[in-house]
Formats: C-alpha cells, structure tokens, sequence
C-alpha cells in the first residue's frame, strides 16, 4: 500500500528505475525529436536569458513610472509596447523583473527543499530503524498539512519578503523530495552493489553519497523541475494575495494582484503576467515530463 | 479491521494536534494583534489594557496550558475580531466551502472520468492530445488568475454571469469552473495512467475473449482496479481544494466560505479564530484521508486491511 | 475501432445524463420576469462584511454604514456643516466648567418597544468608559469621568477637565437600551437595538444584512422601506455588480470607474494623506531637510493624475476648513524641485539612506500614492528606500516612538473635526503617533481645554504656523468618497463621511 502511494505521487515507477542520465547528446538529439519538449524547452531557456539579463535588456525601470502617462494601453504610448501600469510604468520591464523575482524565489526554495528531503529521505532509507520511522512520521503530517494556510501565517507573523516567503515554502517543500529519496534508497539499499561495498568497509555515509545517490539523481532531478513549477504558482498566490513580495519590486503575481482593482478597463495589467506565470509553469511541466521519459526508456510509452 | 481504523485515527490526531501546535507557536511568539485592533489615535495605555483583556501579556507556558485545557473542552477562546466563539464561527463558514468544493469535484469527475477512459482507449489519437493537452493548462494556468479572466469575459463582458457573491445557482457557476480545472486536469492524468496499465493486463484480455461487452470490460474490471488511483487523487484535490485553492478562489469572487475567513483572520490576526480554522481545516483533510482509505477494500478485495 | 465507438457513445451518454440532471436540478425554472410594483428595498455594496454590531466596541467603517442607520447618540452630526445637532438630546448647556447638563427627547422609542429614557444614557456610558470592557473606541472618550442621572429626561455628564469638544465626541457614542443590554449581553454582537430610523432585521454570515424602516421612529420616516448589504471586497466587482444592476448603490468607487458607472455621486472625503517625518532622531532630524521634502512632492500630480481630480491638497495642514482650528492663512508648499535641493545642500544632506515605511490596500489607491511620493523624493536627490508592511506590522512601527523610521505614510482621519485630535495624535510628545520633539506640548494641551473658541482657534493657528516651518509631515491630499448608485437612487453623500440611507430615495 504504500509502495503503491508512492508511485502515484511522483510518477515514477520505482520497478523500472534504473534511471540514469544518458550521453548529453542522445539527450539532444531526443529533444528534438519530441517538438512539444523542445518548445518548452527554449521557451524556458528565453525565460532564463531574461531573468538573468533583466539589467540589460529591460527598457525601463520597472519600479519607476511617469505618473502622468499611467494607465495606458498596449501599443498607445509610444515606448511602451505592453502599456503602462496604474502608476504609469512599463508593463514590459516590471514582466521582465518579475520574472526575475518569480524564478529566483522558485529556485532558492527548492535547492534548499531537495538538499533537506534528499538527505533526510536518504538517511531514513538507509538507516531505516527508529531514525526511518520519525522521519517518515513528519513527512506522513504532510497529507493533512494546509501548506498554504501555514505558509500564510508563517509570512504574517515574520511580515511579508521574499526570504519569509522561500522560508515558508522550503518548510513544507522538503518532504516530497524525502519520501521519494527513500523510497529509491529501499531498492537500491539491499542490491548487490550497495552489499558489495559495505563487504569491504566503506563507510555507510560515503556508501550513500557514492553509490545510492548519482541512481536516483535522475527522479530527483525530475522531482526538483516539477517542484519549481509548483512554488512559482505558490509564489503567485501568495503574493497576488499580498502575502508575498511586496511593492515596489515586481513579480507576476503581485502584478495581478495590483491591477486587480483595473482589471474592467485595463485588462493587460493581468493578462500579460497571468500567461507569463501559466506559461512557464507550463513549460517546466513539460520539461520534467519529457525528462522522465528521455532518461528512463522503459516509461517511453506511457507518456504519449 | 477495527484496529487498522484505530491505528489510522491515532495518527490523523497526531496530526491535527502537530498542526495546531505549530500555528500556536507561530502566532503567540511573534505575533501582536493589539494595535490592528485599535484606533490609530489610542493611547499606550489603551494597548496595555488591550494585551491584558486578550490574554497575551500572560507567560507563553500558560497560554499553551491554556490552550491545550481549551481546546479539550472545545474550546479555542472568543474571536477577538467577531467576539464569539472561534471554534463555531469557523465551522458556520465550512458548510458552503464544503458544498462549493463538492460541486467542483462532481464537475472535474465527470468530465475527467470519461475523458481519462477514452484518451487511454486511444493512446496517440487527436482525442489523447487534445485532452492531455488541455489536463496540461488546467495544472499550469493560476486559478485565482483564471477566476479574474472568467469575470472579466462572463460578467463584466457578456453579462451572462453575476460577478461575485452568493444567491441562485449562477453565482456558483463560475467558482465552480474555476475551482474544478485544476482537479479536472489532474484527475484526466490519472485515470489515463491508470487505465493504460490495466488495460494492458491479462485479465481484461480473458475479460474480452469471454465475449464481454466491451463497455463492462472497461467499466467493471479495468476502471474499478484503477479505482484506487483515482479515488486517492480525487481525495487529495478535495483536500487541496479546501487548504489551498479555496483561499484565494473564494477571495477572488467575494464567497463566505471558510477560504475567505482564513485570508480576513489572517489580515486581523484573530490568533483564536486562526487557530480554530486550522484545527478544522487539517480535520477535515484528515478525515478525508480516512475515507479514502476506507474505500481500498472495495476495489480491490484482495486488500485487506493490515 | 468498433471498440472504441461504443465505450464512447455509451460514456458520453453518461457524461450528457449527469450533465441534464445538474442542470434540472440547480434550474429551478427559469427566472421568471418580475412584476414590478413600486420599489421599496435597496441594496447596497459595501466593501467588507462588518466584524460586529457592538457599536461600543468596535473601530468598524463597515459596521458604521450599517449601523449608524440604526442607533444614535445624544447628539448628531449634520452631515453639511460637521456641527453637532440635537438628537436624543433636545438641548444642552454647560453646568460648570466639568459639567454639563442634557435634557433627553420625550417620547422616544427603541426599536424593541422599549421607552428611551435616562438610564438608558447612563448605561451606555457608563458601559463604553469602563476600563473592563475593551472598547477600541474608549480613546474618543477619555475626558469623560462619570455621568449621572438627573431626572427621567435629564443627565449630567462629567469631564476630567474642561473638555470643549464634548458634543463633538457625543455624536459618536451610541445610546444602547439598557433592558435589552441586560437580558442579553452578547446579542448585540450580531444585532443592535436602537432608536434609529432603520431597526435590524437579519444578518446571514458571509452574505448579507437585511434592514426595514422602524414604525415607531421618533423623527422623520425613511424613503426606502427595506435595505439589503452586500459584502463585495474587490472594488472592480463592486463597480461590476452595480453596472449589472445586482446592487443599487455601491460605496468607495476609484475615480477610473466613474465614466462607467450609471451615476454617481462624490463629497469631500474625511481621509487626509499625510507623511510623517521623524523629527527626533536621524538624517530628518534637520529641519530643513524636513523642507526639502515638503518642497519635492508634486501633488498636484498625484491629485490630478492619480486620483484624477477627486482629491484636494491640503493647504499647510491635514484639515478641511469646517473644521475647529482650521488656518486659512496658510498655502500648501509649492512643489519646487531645486528649493528642496537648494535646502537638501544647506542642511549638508549626502546621500544618508532614509527609510520610508508604507502598507496597502487599507486606503484608496494608498500604495500607488506611496510609490509615487517615493519617486518624487528620489529625483529630488533623496535616497529613499521604500519598506512596505502587512497592515499590522506598519501600525506597530506608526506607534512606536522608539522605532519611528525616518518617514512612514498614513492617512488621517479626523472624526471629531477638531485639530486636537490630529495634534494629540501626532505631534504631543506623548502622542500615540509622534516622533516630533515635546516643542509645542503646552500650546497643544492649553489648547484643548480652552472653552473660548475664539481663543482656541488662535492657539490652534499659532501651532499650526510653527508646524509649517518646522513640519511633523508632509500634507497629502484629502480624497474625496465616490458613491456609485443606480440611475433612480437620490443621494447626497455626507461631508462626514457616513452613509445615510434614511436620506436615500427613489425616484
């Protein structure tokens, strides 16, 4: 039972794993085989080049606006090909720095969620025991946990930033990526190889870190794609709720929620970020979809 | 049997009683509601009193001693904010998300039932990529953000719809749309999944040569063995649906459900009623956990409970 | 392939059945065209469901526009010229410095049947400034120590010392009938008895407040018979539900909607913007930087542009001219860029980072107005760092002297009309708000117990003249309130910033 609990929520068939990353180029030369993948792909890439060139490349700054031209529609004033917002600055710049914000707090979080549940769920997999029971019983409390509502109230105690927000996060993010390390860690843990080099005294911490983990990298990294998907939507809300990153930074869920109060009569104050956000969710789905199968031919047929 | 039960429900109270524990200390450590509650021109004094009346000027110790006592009585002290009961006015609001979600989950199932079946029927086929598709935008698209759209193109646009707020059933229409694509995209997935490894199986082939008719091969045995699947899945975008999503759905379109209430007591720091709405928040999704694996037994006999 | 069409026909039969059930079982018939008798009930929007109906308990401007329909103090305010006018009092005068002497309205009723009578008076008071009960409004009635009943249609209320805005402060405090107060003490919570045009018929959580005009009324009758609230939190639905005619009135509509809306109507708001500046301790410690900044803002800008034209700056001061204390000598700062670099130069102003603490979403368009001064202080040569909070952790810092940051925006309303409560407020040393040093305290507490209005007027002149060159704040602009309503709804809104419905009619 639950084995099977397991192999639904991650979608990864653990009887079949022998996952592993295969020559970068038969990778490559997959990508372009799958056109929706590679779309996604180079969409991501484009998303990336953005964040990162967000000093370069954005018109305007994005927390700067002339008061007097707020408000107005895409392609109305000159300069500003997106329009303007209720303070008068560019849509393209604050999507641009918004993006920025969005993909930072989405990664920050889960590099610091998989390190923690990866660990943990290796050292519960593989010292089994007490040690496995107790950590498996926090992550058990994830089912009937309100991830959103803890977060919620994590940020109004602390007071709303972008750090309070990758803490609340991280905080309920790790046990996902524990259940799923142990989980691979129980088939790997009594096979020959892990047997071999306890044979002749390795020490179970490098045993770990050198024979159980490169195996299951390919889940994990799987895993960790989705989760970003997952916290940038997180991210959103809160902050479309005004639990999140605060003004005068932008990010696309704040962006909703500031031309909320427009929306009647300026309606790309929320379309634009709404798409953006929808998109590259969309996107990192994709991507980690096309992953799990590009790595591990053995699933090749059920993912259409 | 009754053991299994009694196991399961030791742990669904560890749970809950884990849950609130953190949200109490969260609040009480950290927290400070009196100014929010005052007008801005009250004086030091006023604050002072304030604190006291409120009982958090008190040792935090004794405010967890009290808390624990109250909460056995069922008790979670008085809204600060609406001056009753927290515990019952969090449980006035949970009817409608309830009845809200559920008209949500009958949506998403009968459409992702049907069409998870006839994608996994036909893998590959236009009627597989448009539903894989389109279960793709219903997980990705923001719902509270999709709610916004659903407005502006339903209400404010063709006027078809009611914007907001509570009346005849078109108020509920459009918040059950919104509320239902993510679940309706997630279930799609699963009964896909699902359907293509049972169809793969041998029974439904010695199913078939029996010279079933085709529908019963589908309904009877491969869709009640992927049963399990889709039930756990059903019950955690329930869940989902009542910690998560109804929060900034019921916002969005103004509805007095228990979503709402979370984002209001939040905003206040009513630290009681909070409180009160975590307990019943993590209850319900507890006891729906608990149903869910309830039903086990019922699509596969072979299950027995340990 | 044959497979498959008939799993599909059947399935789809399937999903066409559920779907005409939920239908037939929601449908209920289709709307059927109303009769149209004459109409009798509005509705009316109003951005949050009110936490309470305890009236003495609660700091609630959505409880206020239900419930000031429904009870009624001593005295009331005329909603044009902001004086206080008899109520449930017929006249008052001035015993003796501390006390003062009210003669009660004969013939009242509260909507429960009960007569109105002395004890009801005493018990309202008495109930609001017992320090037991923790009123979030007891700070509007510090000055008043005891009350005492004279006669059946007489009291004595008795102040801590001269108090000259008493009437003002009476206008707030809600008379409570004492028999149904002690029958039931936490009914008010969800329904208040009173002695107002409007009685409370029902409150459903979560969606709406049902009111119907009160037979026994003592004075005029309403126009509308029945009232409906409706709790609608997103201004653009609000706007929305009013345009597809769910709601007949919606309150505080943003300037952009007003083209869209089917009429409306605005008054000059109570909310005056204003950004404090920290006077004790830090770079603004200067006066002249305080200057420079006061110099930087472009208001008319934000007036013009933000707001449209539906707010007005404030002239030296965060008052309106009806008020007590009101200088009409001063003029607003002009917005004069290289004065305030100018004076930036002078105070020896390098670059120091200065913290400018903001919230949003409790005021109109209160964020944007943030972000907008912040950019004007920044090409003014400031380096502004903007920091904005949750609601409640930018009242902790708003009433912490200790912590008071170089800068923070509020708005100010001032519901006694009376420069002593925005001086006590924030400028008096000891002052909840304050971070300015204890330079005008004497003229501030000289002031508020001088009975002579003309005598206080010129205190009050007098500190609001040294405010303007040694400022506390900036003066922001003072909003005006949008009410949007349905073409057949006559209504002028009040200057106090209350929503009348008993002067509400159709047309």
């Amino acid at each position: 039972m639950a084995n099977l609990t397991v192999a639904l929520d991650q979608s990864v068939d653990i009887r079949d794993s022998r996952p592993r990353f295969y020559g970068l180029r038969r990778l490559a030369r997959k990508m372009v085989k799958d056109r929706l993948a590679l779309f996604a792909f180079i969409f991501l890439i484009l998303i990336f080049l953005m964040s990162i060139l967000a000093p370069l490349i954005s018109p305007y700054d994005p927390t700067t606006g002339d008061i007097f031209n707020r408000l107005k529609a895409p392609g109305v004033s000159p300069g500003h090909i997106l329009g303007t917002d209720a303070l008068g600055r560019d849509m393209v710049s604050r999507l641009i720095w918004g993006g920025r914000v969005s993909l930072r707090v989405g990664f920050i979080t889960v590099v610091f969620s998989s390190a923690v549940g990866v660990f943990l769920g290796l050292l519960a997999g593989y010292a089994g025991g007490k040690t496995d029971t107790i950590i498996m019983g926090l992550v058990d409390i994830q089912f009937a946990f309100p991830g959103m509502l803890v977060a919620l109230v994590f940020v109004m105690v602390l007071g709303p930033s972008e750090l309070h927000l990758i803490e609340a996060f991280a905080f309920n993010g790790w046990m996902v990526f524990a259940r799923l390390a142990r989980s691979l860690v129980v088939t790997f843990r009594d096979g020959p190889m892990v047997e071999a080099a306890k044979a002749i005294g390795v020490r179970p911490i490098k045993v770990m870190l050198k024979h159980i983990l490169p195996n299951i990298l390919a889940p994990i990294t799987t895993l960790f794609v989705l989760e970003v998907a997952r916290i940038i939507g997180a991210e959103a809300m809160m902050s479309f709720l005004g639990y999140g990153i605060q003004p005068p930074t932008a990010s696309w869920g704040l962006m909703i929620g500031e031309g909320r109060t427009y929306f009647p009569m300026a309606w790309w104050l929320i379309i634009y970020p709404g798409i953006l956000v929808a998109a590259t969710v969309l996107a990192l789905n994709v991507f980690s979809n096309w992953l799990t199968t590009a790595v591990d031919p053995l699933q090749k047929g059920q993912s259409g | 049997m009754a053991q299994y039960i009694l196991r399961k429900l030791l742990g669904a109270v560890v749970v809950i009683a884990g849950v609130s524990l953190l949200v109490f200390i969260l609040t009480r450590v950290i927290g400070n509601p009196v100014d929010v509650m005052l007008p801005l021109n009250a004086t030091a004094a006023d604050r002072v009193r304030l604190a006291h009346q409120l009982g958090i000027d008190k040792p935090i110790l004794t405010q967890l001693g009290e808390f624990i006592t109250g909460v056995f009585h069922g008790n979670f002290g008085e809204s600060w904010y609406e001056q009753q009961p927290a515990l019952s006015v969090a449980l006035e609001r949970l009817p409608f998300t309830l009845e809200l979600s559920g008209i949500a989950m009958a949506l998403a199932l009968i459409f992702a039932i049907p069409l998870g079946v006839l994608s996994a029927l036909r893998p590959r086929s236009l009627l597989d990529k448009v539903t894989s598709t389109l279960s793709m935008f219903g997980i990705c698209v923001p719902n509270f953000w999709l709610g916004l759209v659903l407005i502006l193109i339903f209400a404010n646009t063709l006027h078809w719809l009611p914007t907001s707020g509570v009346g005849d059933w078109r108020y509920l229409v459009l918040p059950a749309i919104t509320m239902a694509v993510l679940p309706l995209g997630r279930i799609t997935q699963i009964v896909r999944t699902a359907m293509l490894e049972q169809l793969r199986e041998p029974y439904v082939v010695t199913a078939r040569s029996k010279g079933l008719l085709e529908f019963w091969v589908v309904v009877r045995h491969a869709l009640k063995n992927a049963g399990i699947s889709i039930v756990t899945m059903s019950g955690w975008e329930l869940g989902r649906i009542i910690a998560g999503y109804a929060i900034a759905i019921e916002a969005v379109f103004g509805l007095p459900g228990i979503g709402s209430l979370v984002v209001d007591s939040i905003g206040q720091q009513d630290f009681p009623l909070i409180q009160a709405l975590t307990f019943v928040i993590a209850t319900c999704i507890t006891l729906i956990n608990l149903l869910i694996d309830m039903t086990y037994p019922f699509f596969n006999p072979r299950l027995k409970f340990k | 392939m044959k497979r498959f069409k008939s799993v599909s026909l059947m399935l789809l039969t399937f999903v066409m059945a559920t779907g005409l059930i939920l239908t037939g079982c929601g449908g209920g018939g289709t709307t059927a065209p109303k009769a149209q008798p004459k109409k009798d009930t509005i509705t009316i929007a109003i951005p949050n469901e009110p936490s309470t109906m305890d009236v003495q308990f609660a700091d609630d401007g959505n409880m206020r526009a239900v419930t000031d329909n429904v009870v009624q103090g001593l005295l009331l305010m005329d909603g044009k010229t902001l004086k206080p006018i008899p109520g449930l009092a017929t006249e008052y005068s001035q015993v003796n410095s501390t006390t003062w002497d009210f003669k009660l309205r004969k013939g009242v009723t509260f909507q429960n049947g009960n007569p109105f009578t002395a004890d009801d008076v005493v018990y309202s008071i008495k109930r609001i400034i017992d320090p037991n009960f923790k009123s979030n409004i007891a700070g509007d009635f510090a000055t008043i120590k005891d009350v005492q009943k004279v006669g059946d249609y007489e009291v004595n209320i008795i102040t801590n010392g001269p108090d000259p805005i008493l009437p003002t402060r009476l206008t707030l405090l809600e008379i409570l009938n004492k028999k149904a107060m002690e029958a039931d003490s936490k009914g008010i919570a969800t329904m208040v008895v009173g002695t107002g045009p409007y009685k409370v018929v029902s409150w459903s959580k979560g969606q709406n407040i049902v009111l119907q005009a009160y037979d026994g009324y003592w004075g005029n009758k309403p126009a509308i018979k029945n009232v409906k609230y409706r709790f609608i939190e997103e201004d653009a639905t609000r706007a929305a539900a009013l345009k597809n005619g769910e709601v007949d009135f919606a309150t505080t509509m943003l300037p952009e909607y007003v083209d869209s809306l089917p009429q409306v109507k605005t008054a000059e708001g109570l909310e005056f913007s204003l950004v404090r500046m920290n006077a004790i301790s830090g770079v603004m410690k200067d006066p002249k930087i305080r200057q420079a900044a006061s110099y930087a803002i472009n208001w008319d800008a934000i007036a013009k542009s933000l707001y449209q034209g539906y707010a007005t700056i404030g002239q030296g001061q965060v008052f309106k001219s009806t008020y007590t204390g009101y200088d009409p000598n001063l003029k607003a700062y002009p917005f004069d860029l290289n004065k305030a670099k100018q004076l930036l130069a002078e105070a020896g102003y390098k670059g120091q980072p200065i913290e400018f603490v903001g919230e949003q979403g409790r005021w109109l368009k209160d964020g944007e107005q943030i972000q907008a001064i912040a950019q004007m202080l920044k090409d003014a040569g400031f380096n502004v760092n903007v920091k904005m909070l949750a609601f409640s952790k930018w009242l902790e810092v708003l009433f912490d002297r200790s912590k008071a940051p170089d800068m923070i925006f509020t708005f100010h309303s001032n519901d006694i009309f009376d420069a002593d409560r925005t001086y006590s407020t924030y400028v008096l040393s000891t002052g909840p708000g304050s971070s300015y040093p204890n330079t005008l305290d004497q003229e501030i507490i000289q002031a508020r117990t001088e009975m002579d209005t003309q005598k206080r007027t010129q205190l009050y002149n007098d500190i609001a003249q040294k405010l303007y060159d040694d400022p506390a704040w900036i003066d922001g602009v003072n909003i005006r309130d949008i009410d949007g309503m349905a073409k057949d709804v006559v209504y002028q809104p009040r200057e106090d910033g209350r929503l009348a419905v008993f002067e509400m009619s159709f047309k």
